[in-house]
């Protein structure tokens, strides 16, 4: 084909047939070129969801109910999940905005962890892309956040253990730095001080948020006769569950195990799990409506809304054990 | 980035034949050039893929599609995550979409990552798989030539490269092993009548002498409906189409009162890691998804490169995996009265 039919294509320009104009088009497309703004056309609106992983199910869940509630509104939601070895999360951020996108929302990424680069953000920020935070608060920048209220989440969980009689119990956490983990840590403690029960020397453990993560540092807490164990997640609960069983311990005869998220194979689970449910429903609402505000260019303020999470008390906690080990 | 715009702009004057000084003036809309001159050099822009009127891009990232049909069934965020690391590795970026109730359909999707001016796409599962469906949009692509991957899809009449597990193989497999424990009352639960890989699945059971079967949505609650009219079938195996079908008949089949594996043994297909966690752990037919993705993204980049393709199907042998929902068929129970 000529570089003269090429770029009549290019120029909107007649004497070029549908079919050759649509190789050509596509042609570019495959090479990764940029097309010429004109012929851009009327394009969808689209919004950018980025997700840390899609291994819990959590995740999945939630990006079904923003997808939902965005299409209702008229966007198309795209998922950009980081994969090992893959696309990062600032690779996200700026392949988003060469797409021209309408605005992203982050679930349970980078920002959820305070000591990770936040460069990526400042960039979205410059521009004025409207941006929604689903479960953790980077502060400074302003954005409007959406979260499930941790501290109640810890307080929940910690409350139903201490009225099954246990003493001896401990929180599974996600790394060091990951906000929500802190903030249910620091929950967990107040609320065991205002209660009066002394916690055990071994009450916190930090580990991956994976089922062997949560497998490995449970292992050691049972070594301690912790008898109660209050989960990040719920895939580091039922690591936890087998941690326990390995150990030649019953779940929940012996040991207790609260997860945090839920998911419909919760139910399905051995045994069927006891956690803390999200209510993603009512935050991804919430989410797409701040969005969609920020969107119509009104002014939204960088507030950060609580969602309560509720108790889903299903078979994987019972009395505490007569004679704790 | 000042370097990159000085190269580019030289270039482009080389391309056109004039000096750096007039195309500059052409980008900047400045007088002092002929229009002969300042279309060769808007010319040569578009040509060599530089964004008009003044910003010099150049390439952008690569984006891939990747289309699935919904993210409940753990094996669906399990391909994807295959798929968009295989792509990654090759410097795509991979972009999911998945249908929603009240959102885009898959057609609409389709107009909407030619939009975006995706490289290519990856359909898994969709809507191609069932043949009482229109795919007009599939013509679209054929038409366009964009390299194009279905998996677990048998639309044979397009010629798409197609990459799926072997239905066939995967029946044989969990109905020989329920056979080989002794049980001879075995069902069959798969999907909707016109999902592709269930009626694959429907054939290779019949032709092993298989009857009993039921059709149903791919849902949890779709595998315990089915489950209750084969349980008072007397059946005390069932193999189904997919694991969340699994889970619907097994609590089915507590909530009829019976015990799994000692009353009814099942058998699901898909696989993934939370079926170690399910009560019982669930024997089932692992689809070899990593290597059915990495032979996604070599054929969809073979297509891209321009090499001609083969648009056979490529058809993957899945593996039996033994758990503990399935055992030897025990006393014969009686389903009571009012199930």
């Amino acid at each position: 084909m000529s570089e003269a039919t090429v770029s009549r294509v290019l120029n909107g320009k007649p004497g070029v047939s549908d079919a050759t104009r649509e190789a050509v088009l596509t042609a570019l497309d495959v090479l990764g070129y940029e097309r010429p703004t004109q012929l851009r056309g009327d394009r969808g609106r689209l919004v950018g969801l980025v997700l840390p992983e899609l291994q819990n199910p959590i995740f999945p869940a939630f990006a079904e109910v923003v997808g939902g509630a965005l299409a209702q509104q008229g966007f198309t939601s795209v998922l950009c999940t980081r994969t090992v070895g893959g696309v990062s999360e600032a690779d996200y951020v700026d392949l988003l905005l060469q797409q021209h996108v309408s605005g992203m929302v982050f679930a349970g990424g980078l920002y959820a962890q305070a000591d990770a680069s936040h460069a990526h953000y400042e960039r979205v920020r410059e521009r004025k892309l409207p941006i929604v935070l689903v479960n953790a608060a980077v502060e400074r920048l302003g954005f409007p956040q959406v979260s499930c209220d941790d501290v109640a989440a810890a307080e929940i969980a910690l409350a139903h253990l201490l009225a099954l009689g246990h003493t001896r119990v401990a929180m599974l956490l996600g790394p060091p730095d990951h906000v929500p983990s802190r903030r249910k840590l620091a929950a967990f403690r107040a609320h065991a001080a205002a209660r009066g029960v002394e916690l055990p020397a071994e009450h916190v453990e930090h580990t991956m948020f994976s089922l062997e993560g949560g497998h490995a540092a449970a292992a050691r807490m049972v070594r301690h006769g912790i008898t109660g164990i209050i989960c990040a997640s719920d895939v580091l609960a039922l690591g936890a569950i087998r941690a326990a069983r390995r150990a030649g311990l019953s779940v929940p005869g012996d040991v207790s195990v609260i997860g945090y998220d839920d998911s419909a194979l919760m139910n399905c689970t051995d045994p069927p799990l006891t956690t803390v449910r999200q209510p993603i429903d009512a935050m991804g609402r919430a989410a797409v409506e701040l969005l969609v505000a920020q969107i119509e260019a009104a002014a939204v303020p960088g507030d950060e809304l609580l969602f309560e999470p509720e108790l889903v008390v299903r078979a994987s906690t019972a009395p505490a054990p007569r004679t704790a080990a | 980035m000042l370097a990159a715009m000085t190269r580019r702009l030289a270039e482009v004057a080389k391309k056109v034949g004039v000096s750096e000084a007039t195309v500059s003036r052409v980008l900047n809309g400045k007088a002092g050039v002929s229009e002969a001159t300042r279309e060769a050099v808007l010319t040569a822009l578009d040509v060599l893929g530089y964004e008009r009127p003044t910003q010099l891009r150049g390439e952008r990232a690569r984006l891939v599609g990747l289309v699935l049909p919904e993210l409940q069934n753990p094996i669906f965020p399990a391909f994807a995550e295959v798929v968009g690391g295989a792509l990654a590795q090759q410097g795509f970026t991979p972009v999911l979409c998945t249908r929603t109730v009240g959102g885009i359909s898959e057609a609409d999707y389709v107009d909407l990552l030619l939009q975006q001016q995706v490289s290519g796409v990856v359909f898994a599962g969709g809507l191609y798989t069932q043949a009482g469906v229109v795919h007009e949009h599939y013509l679209r692509l054929v038409e366009r030539r964009l390299p194009t991957v279905l998996v677990n899809a048998a639309a044979g009449h397009w010629d798409f490269p197609r990459v799926s597990c072997d239905d066939k193989i995967a029946v044989e497999q969990a109905l020989g092993h329920l056979r080989a424990l002794g049980h001879r009352r075995i069902g069959l639960i798969v999907g909707p009548q016109d999902h592709m890989p269930s009626v694959r699945k429907l054939e290779a059971f019949r032709a092993a002498g298989g009857e009993l079967v039921e059709h149903t949505m791919h849902s949890l609650e779709g595998g315990h409906a089915a489950a209750l009219r084969l349980v008072r079938q007397d059946v005390t195996g069932i193999v189904c189409g997919s694991d969340p079908l699994a889970l619907g008949v097994i609590r089915a089949a507590r909530r009829a009162g019976l015990r799994v594996p000692d009353d009814v043994s099942v058998v699901g297909y898909d696989d993934s890691a939370l079926m170690t966690c399910v009560d019982p752990p669930l024997t089932t037919v692992r689809q070899p998804i990593e290597a059915m993705g990495r032979a996604v993204v070599e054929v969809l980049v073979g297509q891209m490169e321009g090499a001609a393709v083969a648009t056979d199907e490529l058809l993957f042998e899945p593996e039996l995996v033994v758990r503990s929902s399935t055992a030897r068929p025990g006393v014969p129970y009686a389903v009571a009265a009012h199930e």
